[in-house]
């Protein structure tokens, strides 16, 4: 069976079982979406890195012990772990998220071999910092609807649950973040081709 | 927008979270309302730029991770 075929519940199940390259699928699947959903919450790629980790021990720790129950729903399960440990690292920092960029960029040049050219490259970074820095000027609320449903793949249902609102609430509030975000590309220029 | 269809539902529909009978609704509509089309459009254009926002972790912080999953029954022993 091919990799792409295996569901997250099957991957679940069979490490749970004691196939640990089951673990490493699912990291592989779903890392970009629960890496990007921490990077953009707390806008340091040292301690998103820290808190990638720990969620993952967090995750080991209850498919271990048996604590997980959201069969086939692994990707949303994990988020919301990544979510509230994010959230807690403000609270325990006595701080808030900032709009500065401290992300560490120099330490981890480690992007992926593409076949694009030099150039290409430095102009898809520049784009990619500056989109990083708009969505970071985003109303918090905006930001983090933003953030967990196009980068976590939380539905607008679980959204409204973890954030304690009504799901026009959260659709409202993802609908401001897109026209703001917009809004923004336009006047600093940044290509919406 | 002066249509059935609110920028919400659009959200509802770009998401894949919306009922097939109501999504199966606003695609027609799509064809016949430019206005509601232009929203949908703007929508998208906006989504497609956040794609290019992704970002992964570190190999070695997989490893790390790997390395504690390949070890979590000796710590917990450890531990106990």
């Amino acid at each position: 069976m091919k990799f792409q075929q295996i569901s997250d519940q099957e991957l679940v199940h069979n490490y749970v079982a004691g196939n640990e390259a089951c673990l490493e699928m699912l990291i592989k699947r779903h890392k970009r979406k629960i890496f990007t959903t921490i990077y953009l919450i707390v806008n340091d790629r040292y301690i998103a890195e820290d808190l990638f980790q720990e969620t993952f021990i967090k995750v080991i720790h209850m498919l271990k012990n048996e604590k997980y129950s959201e069969e086939g729903k692994f990707l949303p399960w994990a988020v919301r772990i990544a979510r509230n440990l994010a959230i807690d690292y403000f609270r325990k920092a006595k701080r808030t998220p900032t709009i500065t960029d401290g992300d560490g960029e120099d330490i981890f040049k480690y992007i992926e071999l593409t076949e694009e050219n030099r150039e290409e490259q430095i102009i898809r970074k520049q784009t990619e910092k500056q989109l990083r820095v708009l969505i970071n000027q985003l109303p918090e609320e905006q930001k983090q609807v933003l953030v967990l449903r196009h980068y976590g793949d939380l539905s607008f249902k679980e959204i409204a649950d973890v954030t304690k609102v009504s799901i026009n609430t959260a659709l409202g509030r993802m609908r401001y973040a897109l026209n703001n975000l917009r809004k923004m590309m336009i006047e600093k220029e940044i290509s919406l081709q | 927008m002066n249509s059935n269809f609110t920028t919400e539902d659009l959200l509802l529909y770009l998401y894949n979270e919306m009922e097939p009978a109501k999504a199966g609704a606003l695609k027609e509509e799509l064809t016949l309302n430019p206005l509601l089309l232009a929203e949908y459009r703007r929508l998208k254009e906006t989504m497609a730029k956040l794609d290019e926002e992704t970002h992964e972790p570190h190999p070695t912080t997989i490893n790390m991770v790997m390395d504690y999953s390949a070890s979590f029954y000796s710590s917990e022993h450890h531990a106990e």
